[in-house]
């Protein structure tokens, strides 16, 4: 073998590539050349030259840069959305005006769907957790800016952001299980309790609130509302610092009913909302808290008839009312007060497989579009997403997610029973709800599950309670909440 | 590790993954100091980190298997392959890759206090982008030929022939500039 022969190998050699009688032929070669032994040695010096160079350490300044990035795209898509839901609002009111509102209207909604996922549809129903990607990660960003991060400096607000892995990235199950876990540990839950659920929803019946770690390895609740009461739909501002949840009905002194807001932090005495129609068969149902921290949607339903109304959340004064369809978790409003999902009801069970319809109510005569079949839509906390339940019977109810704006719509789970008191993470990426084993029997209970993009779902081993009705996500960490 | 139980009521024990934070904290520094071999500019590499790791947060949600760190160096080479492309387009780069033939050692005088450092740098100049990615992979960052493989997207007998080229090339500028030097 020549040196030129060993030459073109050494490179080959010195990364040990060779097979090995070439190896061999190399080595001994070697053993009697000192010029291709010098040729090695400047191999091995250009690699020690290469492990020792550039050990900067970058600028801490980048980690910012990156989140910054990360909101300022989330925050350009949300008001490309916003901009578009506009246009297509403000055309139809042109188009009304010339008598084809309906035509126009649906070339608009359809034109609206296409450019903002132009395979909306033929994806849809079953996309897997890719598919959700863009939403899921936007979500954690939409949030920064938020009422939520209020209290927060920025830097903590970051922090503590970037900690929560978008759930929708993940691809894998077991990867999705962990995370969800993680999640879950950030959370805390309030929810109303009762130990006999025979009697829930009853007018009569006690359900105090309660408040627990999302994933508590142990210990008792805290009562969150000390005195037991007939309480309804606890719900924590987006700044963690007011509870509001209402005061049914059936309390016999009419001075306590309504709708109370409280300090979390405990301090009393809070206040209350009178409500409209505070009769004695009135109830006050799916209270929430509107995005900007100032308002309050809730409905009040009635043997005959429901009303979703907005209110301001400190004086009460009735901002608008939506007369609504029976039973009143049938209709919700976005958190940003522009969207309306309704469910008409019609003859048949309650959970029977309805149109959702989604109106524009920020102007007058704003566009309507139908964006699923199913029943009982709860609002993300960004207003852009519903969850929803469908299903032929109570007995195999399937929650949905729906994408209002691109109509992408996804299959979370499919559970043979009755999926209650559904309700979405602070940030948006992950949903919660019970199911109970044993139907409303003295001896039944309440299974927490959590669930994202698909399976798995996961069971929440921490709460253990007899009986969950309405129950809410606390943003966490709930700064103001007594730490159990 | 977590337990956790599946909707069907297995348990099933599940290895808890790195948030998006852990996974800056652990290879900001590494993904860097890569990109820095790359394009041989700090101001430019530290905005190809971001773009990085934007990018990684971006990707995630499609990543069927997070393989780490392969999977990041993957976006950190496509990421520097494009800058490099645009920056040769627009040619206004201060050094540009060549092959054996066209590459000279610099005219200006070293007078032998040319520090290591500035060696390599120049060395590395003289590879193309790809052999300078797979030396600086197998080398300096120490990833396996299966780990480049993926972080290139290459198969194996191209990363492996991209390598040889790469180090041969390096060892000719090197040496050019170590005598020079002297």
């Amino acid at each position: 073998m020549t040196c030129v022969h060993v030459r073109a190998q050494l490179a080959a050699y010195q990364e040990g590539g060779l097979r090995p009688s070439q190896r061999r032929a190399v080595a001994l070669h070697l053993a009697s050349c000192p010029a291709c032994q010098a040729e090695l040695a400047v191999y091995e010096e250009g690699d020690r030259a290469l492990r020792r160079f550039a050990a900067d350490t970058p600028s801490a300044a980048i980690y910012a840069s990156v989140l910054q990035r990360l909101g300022q795209e989330d925050a350009a898509r949300s008001q490309r959305k916003a901009h578009l839901v506009r246009a297509v609002s403000s055309w139809l009111n042109v188009a009304g005006t010339l008598g084809a509102a309906g035509v126009v209207g649906a070339v608009l909604v359809v034109l609206a769907q296409g450019l903002h996922a132009p395979a909306a549809m033929s994806t849809a129903a079953h996309s897997g957790p890719g598919g959700q990607s863009q939403s899921g990660a936007a979500l954690v960003h939409e949030q920064q800016a938020g009422p939520s991060a209020r209290n927060e400096t920025p830097a903590g607000r970051n922090v503590e952001l970037a900690a929560v892995f978008p759930l929708a990235s993940v691809g894998t199950s077991v990867r999705l299980t962990a995370t969800l876990l993680q999640l879950a540990e950030r959370g805390t839950l309030l929810y109303l309790h009762t130990s006999d659920p025979t009697e829930f929803g009853q007018d009569n019946s006690q359900a105090p609130i309660l408040q627990q770690p999302l994933l508590a390895t142990g210990g008792q609740p805290t009562m969150l509302v000390p005195t037991p009461g007939i309480y309804s739909s606890p719900a924590v501002s987006p700044d963690g610092r007011w509870l509001a949840y209402g005061v049914h009905s059936a309390v016999p002194h009419s001075a306590q009913r309504g709708i109370w807001v409280r300090d979390t932090a405990g301090r009393p005495p809070g206040w209350r909302i009178r409500v409209p129609h505070d009769g004695p068969s009135a109830q006050i149902k799916d209270i929430r808290w509107a995005a900007d921290g100032r308002d309050l949607i809730f409905s009040v339903q009635t043997h005959a008839s429901v009303t979703l109304y907005v209110a301001d959340a400190r004086t009460g004064a009735l901002q608008r009312q939506y007369p609504g369809w029976w039973p009143a978790d049938n209709q919700a409003l976005s958190p940003d007060l522009r969207l309306l999902a309704t469910v008409p009801y019609e003859a048949g069970p309650q959970d029977a497989e309805r149109p959702i319809t989604v109106r524009d109510v920020s102007s007058p005569g704003g566009a309507s579009w139908q964006v699923g079949i199913g029943a009982r839509p709860v609002w993300s906390p960004d207003s852009t997403r519903l969850a929803y339940l469908t299903g032929p019977a109570l007995s195999a109810v399937t929650l949905t997610v729906v994408d209002v704006y691109s109509g992408r719509r996804w299959a979370l789970s499919t559970v043979p029973r009755a999926i209650d008191a559904v309700c979405w993470s602070p940030d948006g990426t992950a949903i919660l709800y019970t199911v109970h084993e044993g139907d409303r029997s003295p001896a039944a209970t309440s299974q927490l599950w959590i669930t994202a993009a698909g399976r798995p779902n996961v069971a929440l081993p921490g709460v253990r309670t007899r009986w969950i009705g309405d129950m809410t996500w606390v943003p966490s960490p709930a700064p103001h909440l007594p730490r159990n | 590790m977590v337990s956790s139980h599946t909707l069907t009521g297995e348990r099933v024990a599940v290895q808890a993954i790195p948030t998006f934070e852990e996974i800056f904290s652990r290879y900001n520094t590494q993904i860097y100091n890569y990109l820095l071999g790359m394009v041989g500019n700090p101001e430019q590499a530290q905005d190809l980190t971001q773009d990085t790791f934007v990018k990684a947060y971006r990707a995630l949600p499609n990543v069927q298997e997070l393989i780490l760190p392969a999977w990041l160096y993957r976006i950190a080479t496509n990421t520097a392959l494009d800058a490099l492309r645009h920056r040769k387009l627009i040619a206004w780069l201060p050094f540009q890759p060549g092959d054996d033939d066209r590459y000279r050692a610099p005219e200006r005088d070293l007078g032998g206090e040319m520090a290591e450092t500035e060696m390599v740098r120049q060395s590395l100049l003289a590879l193309t982008p790809r052999q300078r990615a797979c030396l600086l992979l197998r080398t300096r960052d120490g990833l396996s030929i299966d780990e480049i493989c993926t972080a290139m997207k290459m198969s194996r007998d191209a990363v492996k022939a991209t390598l040889y080229r790469g180090k041969e090339r390096f060892r000719v500028a090197y040496r050019a500039l170590e005598c020079k030097a002297s």
